[in-house]
């Protein structure tokens, strides 16, 4: 018997040694579009879909807001997708643990659309947060704010973990950056993101717009969440609800789900006191790579707007 | 609990350890405790309605034991009641209302949501894991008293642990008490030869499932996303993948519920007997999750006059049969239309043997040539079957055969990784090669007796394939959800 033990305990060792190993080794190569998001703790927060996440480049609002002199750094952006942060109560309990103590001002960007507030119809409050801590990113990581990060590789990494040996063939197109922008880049020196693809991917996703619209609701458990986050933030700094633009007929979907979207954004913003920037007419202005999200010239027009009229509000505060 | 969670990881060892250091007069008590975590671990709630059916259970089948026939029959009734009230409830209803909805507005009559059911959706109720198996389980108990085959158990503890025990709770196998509840009153003592087999099972399981089952699924749900694909070979590919990929999936499952059971003295059913290799479609419903189909064979099938009565009465029984088959899989006509299509192909196996038999023997083909035959058109009227069996809808899986016959594109390397393609493969070639010579129960014989430096390639192999080309998704076994 003590002999069969020592055998099945050296099996197991070897197993989880291995395992240890090739886990340690990917932390060290790419793992997702997202793991830097999940390495570092932040003096200030980019929250929201995957509009956030490609569209907001926290480097050019950390140095526009520079000269204020007084905002904790480094500004990161959290926002990963639809699937993984709606707003919700999972949402919230992941910036606890990601945000640091203050040392001056802190700033948060909260970045809004329909999507980011809806479930699957007639889902209860206790479904949604079971949903969300169960399948999301934000809900599976547990540690946040360290690198390498094993919690994430364990929680989130659904790949076989022989990718670890190799180096990881990852799109082209883009490159996540260590404060979590996530750049796409549809010009490189090996290629290019054609038109046809462009008019390929828009289709693909008006048509899962379309297909979310009869079977997606706005969840009021989603919005109390939102403003829950919205009063958290408003006790460590300065807050902005940004409407980031895009195509017109991402916006005539999106009304189809919540035709009162920009002024229920205005009147909670209002009742919180927080400024709300509605880019929403600016529809075509910045450059996306699929009509929903920008590449990197958008990405750096749209922040360099925003950084600016961040800024001149901040300005007019201290004044 | 998952068996391909951390949880069970921990929880496994603990149980098996206990249970050998625990006096046998308390072992029943541990082994139920255990069972009730494993079930509620994460929905707590759902133990209230295990406790409803073996609480009624219990007490139907000690009423019935020197009752007369009419008293018998009325808490045979109660037990059926109950038991298949709950399974109605909570798995039928939404899909009940739902049908008689569309009924009625096929004949132009519109229900409003108040008219037909109040303010609540049906379709928000969850479905309790395993109840299909722990229902059907337990109604076999009550069934098989009152048909005098048993007496019974009067120990509410070891009944309770017949119901609930943990290794085959969720999905099967389908136990009779005859066979279960002996095992779990007897004495166990350490086994070790029995432990290093059980273990072997359990490895083996979490292998099928972790590499190769979730490594099919990544393709087949590539696949099954876009049912109007133009790649009409990789759309049947996919439903390929699909059949190994559930019956891999839940022949891992039983392999580690043998497995565990096993490691504490219990012996449970093999599910599976090679079913992919049957050479007919009898033969594969003879051997595909074998523990059901024994149990509907005996409480609905055979009742209802088997295959003894006329030719007319066996078709009908059969399609009862098949439609129950259906039902039993799931609350939606994809699965109504599987079962029933299955049993067309039984119908038609049955009343053209002789007209195949002369066939055949006027090409004088030998029997090696017609097993042949009769496997390749059996599989592949099963691969087209299951295309139900996975499809959303009825609309999607129409769809999905429409297109798999467009062979218009080659292209079948839908996830971008040829490695991954042939590795799957691979496997599959691998697991049934090793099922061919093995069978689905006696794997560990490839292991055990075998010299040392054997053994060790085998555990040196199993590390490095576990830990390089395991599927990380945690994924739940297909067969939870019914």
């Amino acid at each position: 018997m003590k002999s069969f033990l020592l055998k099945l305990s050296f099996i197991i060792i070897a197993l989880a040694g291995v395992y240890g190993f090739l886990v340690n080794r990917l932390s060290q190569d790419f793992v997702d579009i997202y793991y830097e998001k999940f390495t570092q703790k932040a003096g200030g927060l980019i929250i929201g879909i995957s509009k956030a996440n490609k569209g907001i480049n926290p480097e050019i609002i950390e140095q526009k807001l520079q000269a204020l002199n007084y905002y904790d750094t480094p500004l990161i952006n959290y926002a990963l997708n639809v699937n993984n942060s709606p707003f919700g109560e999972v949402y919230l309990e992941s910036i606890k643990k990601k945000i640091k103590p203050i040392k001056n001002r802190q700033l948060f960007i909260v970045s809004v659309s329909p999507g980011a507030f809806s479930t699957p119809l007639k889902m209860k409050s206790e479904d949604i947060y079971k949903m969300d801590k169960n399948h999301t990113i934000l809900g599976k990581v547990n540690k946040v704010d360290t690198k390498p990060n094993y919690n994430y590789i364990i929680n989130t990494y659904e790949l076989p973990l022989y990718n670890a040996l190799h180096p990881y063939d990852k799109w082209l197109f883009y490159e996540l950056h260590p404060n979590g922008w996530l750049e796409i880049r549809p010009n490189t020196e090996i290629d290019s993101i054609k038109a046809t693809d462009i008019a390929f991917w828009k289709a693909g996703i008006l048509k899962e717009f379309e297909a979310q619209l009869g079977i997606q609701q706005i969840s009021s458990y989603r919005i109390e969440s939102f403003i829950k986050i919205l009063e958290f933030f408003k006790t460590r700094g300065d807050v902005f609800i940004v409407r980031i633009p895009q195509d017109e007929e991402f916006n005539i979907l999106e009304h189809k789900l919540w035709p009162s979207f920009e002024q229920k954004m205005d009147s909670i913003a209002k009742q919180y006191n927080v400024p709300f920037l509605n880019y929403s007419n600016l529809a075509n202005k910045f450059k996306t790579y699929d009509g929903l999200h920008f590449d990197t010239n958008g990405a750096t027009q749209f922040t360099e707007m925003l950084s600016e009229d961040i800024y001149v509000i901040l300005k007019n505060k201290e004044n | 609990m998952l068996f391909n969670s951390f949880e069970f990881l921990i929880f496994l060892p603990i149980i098996v350890f206990g249970f050998y250091f625990i006096d046998h007069k308390y072992r029943w008590g541990w082994l139920l405790l255990g069972s009730y975590l494993f079930y509620s671990f994460h929905e707590p709630e759902l133990l209230i309605l295990l406790l409803i059916s073996t609480i009624t259970d219990y007490f139907c089948g000690l009423k019935m034991a020197d009752a007369s026939h009419k008293l018998k029959k009325l808490y045979l009734g109660l037990s059926l009641t109950v038991n298949l009230g709950m399974l109605f409830i909570f798995k039928y209803l939404g899909f009940f209302t739902n049908s008689v909805n569309d009924l009625f507005t096929f004949f132009g009559v519109e229900l409003t949501t108040q008219e037909n059911m109040g303010s609540y959706n049906f379709s928000n109720i969850l479905l309790p894991v395993g109840i299909s198996f722990y229902t059907f389980q337990t109604l076999s108990y009550t069934i098989d008293i009152y048909r005098g085959a048993i007496k019974p158990e009067r120990h509410f503890g070891i009944f309770a642990l017949y119901v609930a025990f943990f290794p085959q709770l969720v999905a099967g196998p389908i136990e009779r008490a005859s066979r279960l509840i002996p095992q779990l009153r007897s004495h166990v003592k350490v086994n070790l030869p029995n432990i290093k087999k059980g273990l072997i099972l359990i490895a083996w399981g979490f292998f099928l499932k972790v590499v190769v089952a979730d490594r099919l699924g990544i393709y087949v749900d590539t696949a099954f996303a876009k049912p109007d694909s133009p790649h009409g070979f990789a759309l049947t590919l996919g439903a390929i993948f699909f059949m190994f990929q559930i019956y891999f999936d839940f022949s891992a499952y039983t392999s580690i519920a043998l497995g565990v059971a096993k490691t504490i003295g219990v012996e449970l059913m093999q599910n599976f007997n090679r079913p992919i290799f049957a050479t007919t479609v009898s033969g594969f419903w003879k051997s595909w999750h074998i523990s059901l189909m024994q149990w509907l064979r005996d409480y609905v099938f055979l009742p209802l006059g088997g295959s003894r009565g006329s030719k007319a009465k066996t078709i009908r029984n059969v399609i009862i049969l098949f439609f129950v088959v259906g039902l039993w899989h799931g609350a939606s006509w994809t699965f109504v239309i599987w079962g029933l299509l299955n049993a067309l192909l039984l119908i038609l196996d049955f009343g053209t043997a002789k007209l195949r038999k002369k066939v055949f023997d006027s090409l004088g083909l030998k029997k090696r040539s017609i097993d042949l035959i009769g496997w390749f058109f059996g599989v592949s009227y099963i691969i087209l079957t299951l295309v139900f069996f996975r499809a959303p809808s009825l609309n999607d899986a129409l769809t999905y055969i429409e297109h798999m016959f467009q062979f218009k594109s080659m292209h079948v390397n839908i996830l971008e990784s040829y490695f991954e393609l042939i590795l799957s493969i691979i496997f599959i070639l691998g697991v049934q090669t090793v099922h061919y010579y093995k069978g689905n129960d006696k794997i560990y014989d490839l292991v055990i007796g075998q010299p040392a430096y054997v053994r060790w390639s085998y555990y040196v192999a199993y590390v490095f394939i576990i830990a390089l080309f395991a599927i990380n998704r945690q994924n739940t076994f297909i067969y939870f959800q019914f």
